[in-house]
């Protein structure tokens, strides 16, 4: 995100000028923009223009106007990569009564302010990191098997699911395996288009191709085989981009376990989407081998946080929590945040647009790593079964 | 003024959109034969969390649902897009800012092409169940009990990685005189020529250019073959750890299994995460009772009687006191499988062994097993293999009968896309001992338990039958579902299984992603948690990802109403489905 200007008051309300760059931006601003916040944005109408030719009806034309709205809900949707206000209107223009209601999207490479009558400090970290130079990577990914395949795209905040490749395969016969291998054939060819389609090799860190066996490797040879016929140079030099790696099975979560083998988890250790997948796995290993420090829940991590100086090593919590219309309730998720980070501990925010975010989500959305096992912690409210 | 782009009910219905637009402009490309289709939406279930998102996907899979049961299809639904359906697209696509969208002109092409698209004509939105009667009359009594001459018994093939499974069958069939020496000449002549020799028998199974340049196997393999007193039908799997699941696969179809076990190199497959283990795990969580564990490569170890007798307890107090498998149920025995020793012939070699060969043994559990019939179960079959046809409404699946007994003239209906199908002949396709001549022959009736094609005629779509597909009496449908409660045993984890984490489960020949939605007792106790504990027991709910599955409870079918689960390549759990919950 481009930050172009901002402006604060003493009383932590304020106004900031953002420009959204990519769909990491939009899912930013989904958690940035909560009710009752007003956007000012330029936004594409269509307007009835009564014709001068009187016989004729009213023409409709195009007309970029600028809309301030009292925001009342957003949303996003990963499938279409967009981000849509709804609210009402607080200016009146030419075109727009008072108190209107609107439904805006988000542009990229548009200006827009919004203003907040408390910039909290969640909020602010959330600019500034989705402000930060660095660049961003982003990862494609193929996990397969015969007969499916799944085409997505990482990036630090969401997995994209760009496409899905089906074919029914039938099964080799004692004698006569060819009909297997035709279908294997055309399968591969039809994950080799959509990968074409679907992923820009030459905007991506790394590709990914993910599957059980040998048909990862075939994948890949066939795609550079078409490389070769295409006479596609990018592609071609692009080769060492891809990366092969093993999994139990075709389905999604096969990348997941992809990432945790050792050679990918080195390869990608710089990726926060690769952090996310190691810590929550590091978090269900010790939850396993219950040396009481891995806890879930908002009591006990709320009892680790507050009653147990210095214990918590790590706290993961979800977007979601933050994305509350209580703002008591945000309240306390930073204020424990804080604490943590004030006795040494680390505070990390899972994306729920990430399988990894879902999990944890499922698991209330609220977990802790401590630095010493602490057994009992739970004790209060679960000795009554 | 205004288009008024603003009110509440709009928004609602714009946010419907994307869907159909992704699902229906993707499969343009789509050919003829194949049911092939791409879309994002399918998953974004489990890729998105936040809540409006999640209410929007709800609407979204609340659509959809409804659509499945109103048009009894959902692909059906959306590879023939209606008018409206075809509005939508195109109006979706001006909105869009993605793609081709811009382009006006580009929009009514995809729009076209769309509609262009040879499409199968949609499911009626309710079909009385047509029940028609038997082509012929039979005599059943008199039909069963010539069945019952020569009843059919299944085995399944497993074992680690390399133990000599397809070595074993090969050797089998050869030595059966089933594969002629012509065939097995030419095999060890190609089997040589890349270096491989030492597979040609192998290769009897393993048929892909993937298996034979690899020297593994990776799919099953089945054979039907009859002796003078019996009939089988036997399926090599592969044991490689990522091939598990087509392993899977073969024991839903069996009544007996057989381990190979390497005698040179036990400990390999018999460590913890070793498929010596896993495998005998699953075929008792699937129900498999019986198990003959052929000690094989027998020549290696200098067939060795202390090796064996070794191997032997080892194997003993693992099944017995880990897999609970009753002592009388397994039966050992020592083989090369490369030689042929024990397999058909008696081996010379292994004079401290005075027990059956394999063939004598199978033999004999043919015979031990009961295969009486209950003539009033109902008819089930799981899809195993679907054959083209050039014909629009027919169709030639075949796989085993689960239950019950059909005869050609029925009627069926297929789930999970409720078509019905009228069959119009069933055959088995099978060998005879000492001939390698396959005969593909015509069945008056066929039974549970045995292997059979059935020709369908009178589909309505074709495209829609999938392996894995439950047929059932049209009379008689399997509505499908997604989410049911179930009993579940966890074995040593090394990762809790947690509420809302994605597995794979399976189920007969299916796997699908799935995962706990609930946890209601653990260990007979009330529960808490949102997690489960290695070696538990516990009633759960299972919620299948992605689609509707038709599912029949352990009550109902004691096979098909197991599943078993895996997660990172681990069997972490195997259940009976207690109870279905339709929403
Ligand atoms: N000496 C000896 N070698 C054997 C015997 N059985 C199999 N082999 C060898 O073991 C190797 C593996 O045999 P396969 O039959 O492919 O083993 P598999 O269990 O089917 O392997 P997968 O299907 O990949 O799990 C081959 O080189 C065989 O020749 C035996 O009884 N004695
Ligand atoms: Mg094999």
């Amino acid at each position: 995100m481009k930050l172009i200007s901002q402006e604060f008051e003493k009383d932590k309300s304020g106004k900031i000028t953002l420009v959204a760059q990519d769909k990491d931006d939009l899912w930013t601003l989904y958690n940035l923009i909560s009710k009752d916040d007003e956007i000012t944005l330029r936004t594409q109408r269509n307007i009835k223009k009564k014709s001068t030719n009187s016989a004729a009806s009213a023409t409709t034309i195009r007309k970029t106007i600028k809309l301030t709205l009292n925001v009342e809900s957003n949303e996003f949707l990963p499938s279409d990569e967009s981000m849509r206000i709804k609210g009402r209107t607080t200016e009146q223009n030419d075109d727009v009564p008072l108190g209107s209601y609107h439904t805006a999207e988000i542009q990229f490479d548009e200006k827009f302010t919004l203003h907040k009558d408390n910039w909290d400090e969640q909020y602010l970290k959330l600019v500034s990191d989705s402000c930060s130079i660095e660049a961003k990577a982003e990862l494609g990914a193929v996990v397969l098997e015969e007969g499916v395949a799944h085409v997505c795209l990482i990036t630090d905040s969401m997995t994209v699911l760009r496409a899905k490749v089906e074919k029914s395969i039938p099964r080799k016969r004692r004698g006569d395996s060819s009909g297997h291998d035709k279908a294997m054939d055309k399968f591969l060819s039809m994950c080799v288009d959509s990968c074409l389609r679907h992923l820009n090799v030459d905007h991506l860190k790394a590709i990914l191709i993910v599957s059980p066996g040998f048909t990862a490797k075939l994948l890949l040879d066939k795609i550079m085989a078409r490389a070769v016929t295409d006479g596609n140079k990018t592609l071609l030099q692009s080769k060492s981009k891809f990366v092969i790696a093993g999994s139990s099975t075709g389905y999604l979560q096969g990348l997941e376990e992809a990432l945790k083998s050792p050679e990918l988890k080195k390869q990608l250790s710089d990726t926060k989407f690769q952090q996310h997948v190691a810590l929550f796995d590091e978090f269900t290993k010790y939850l396993n081998d219950d040396e009481g420090k891995a806890w879930y829940g908002e009591a006990e991590v709320e009892k680790a946080v507050m009653e147990l100086q210095g214990a918590v090593k790590v706290l993961m919590i979800t977007d979601t929590l933050f994305k509350t219309d209580d703002i008591q309730k945000r309240k306390h998720f930073i204020e424990l945040g804080d604490k943590v980070k004030e006795d040494g501990g680390e505070v990390v925010i899972f994306s729920s647009l990430h399988d990894s975010g879902e999990q944890l989500n499922q698991l209330t959305g609220i977990a802790v790593i401590l630095n010493y096992p602490v057994p009992n912690l739970d004790e209060s409210d679960d000795e009554d079964d | 003024m205004i288009d008024a782009d603003a009110g509440k009910s709009k928004t609602e219905s714009d946010t419907q959109l994307p869907f159909e637009f992704e699902v229906s402009v993707q499969i343009i490309d789509r050919p003829r034969r194949f049911l092939t289709f791409e879309s994002r939406n399918t998953f974004t279930n489990a890729l998105t969390g936040d809540k409006l998102t999640r209410q929007l996907e709800s609407q979204v899979s609340n659509k959809r649902r409804k659509i499945y049961h109103e048009h009894g299809n959902l692909l059906n639904f959306f590879t023939n897009p209606s008018e409206a359906v075809k509005k939508t697209i195109k109006k979706n696509l001006e909105k869009s800012k993605l793609g081709p969208s811009s382009d006006k002109d580009k929009v009514s092409k995809l729009a076209d092409d769309v509609s262009k698209v040879k499409i199968s004509k949609p499911a009626p939105v309710k079909k009385p169940a047509t029940v028609s009667k038997p082509k012929q009359k039979i005599n059943l009594d008199l039909e069963l009990k010539k069945k019952n001459e020569k009843p059919n018994l299944s085995f399944v093939v497993i074992g680690h990685v390399d133990s000599g499974k397809s070595t074993m069958t090969g050797r089998l069939l050869y030595d059966l005189n089933i594969v002629d020496s012509k065939t097995l000449h030419k095999l060890t002549k190609e089997s040589e020529s890349i270096g491989k020799a030492s597979f040609s028998l192998a290769w009897i199974m393993d048929q892909t250019s993937e298996e034979r340049n690899r020297g593994i196997t990776v799919d099953i393999c089945q054979t039907q073959f009859e002796t003078k007193q019996s009939s089988f039908t036997i399926i090599d799997s592969p044991g490689h750890k990522d091939y598990v699941p087509q392993m899977i696969n073969g024991v839903t179809q069996a009544d007996l299994a057989i381990a190979i076990i390497d005698a040179s190199s036990f400990e390999s497959g018999f460590i913890a995460d070793g498929q010596t283990k896993e495998h005998l795990t699953i075929a008792k969580s699937l129900g498999i009772e019986k198990c003959i564990l052929l000690i094989n490569k027998m020549d290696v170890v200098g067939w060795s009687k202390d090796r064996y007798d070794e191997i032997k307890g080892q194997l003993t107090e693992f099944l017995t006191d880990e897999l609970k498998y009753v002592k009388d149920d397994l039966i050992f025995l020592p083989a090369s499988g490369y030689l042929g020793d024990n397999i058909v012939k008696k081996s010379k070699n292994l004079p401290w062994y005075s027990g059956s060969s394999l063939i004598e043994l199978l033999e004999s559990e043919n015979k031990s097993v009961n295969h009486k019939i209950d003539k009033k179960s109902p008819f089930v079959m799981t899809i195993n293999d679907v054959m083209e046809s050039s014909k629009n409404d027919e169709l030639t699946v075949s796989g085993r009968i689960n239950s019950g007994l059909i005869q050609p003239g029925e009627s069926i209906s297929i789930s999970p896309s409720q078509q019905t199908a009228l069959i119009h002949s069933i055959t088995i396709t099978k060998s005879n001992v000492g001939s390698s001549l396959v005969k593909n022959e015509a069945q008056k009736l066929a039974i549970e338990g045995e292997f059979v094609e059935l020709k369908l005629k009178k589909l309505d779509n074709w495209e829609n039958i999938k392996v894995g597909d439950l047929c059932s009496l049209a009379n008689n449908p399997i509505k499908p579902c997604n989410k049911f409660s179930c009993e579940l045993q966890c074995f040593e984890l090394t990762r809790l299984l947690l509420i809302g984490t994605p597995f794979v489960m399976f189920r007969n020949n299916i796997s699908i992603p799935a995962r706990l939605s609930s946890i209601e007792l653990v260990n007979g106790k009330k529960n808490k948690k949102k997690h489960l504990r290695s070696n538990t027991v516990s009633t759960v709910t299972i919620e299948i990802l992605e689609r509707d599955m038709p599912l029949l409870t352990f009550g109902e079918n004691k096979k098909l109403g197991r599943v078993v689960i895996r997660k990172d390549g681990f069997t972490v759990a195997a259940g009976k489905i207690l109870d279905l919950l339709h929403e």
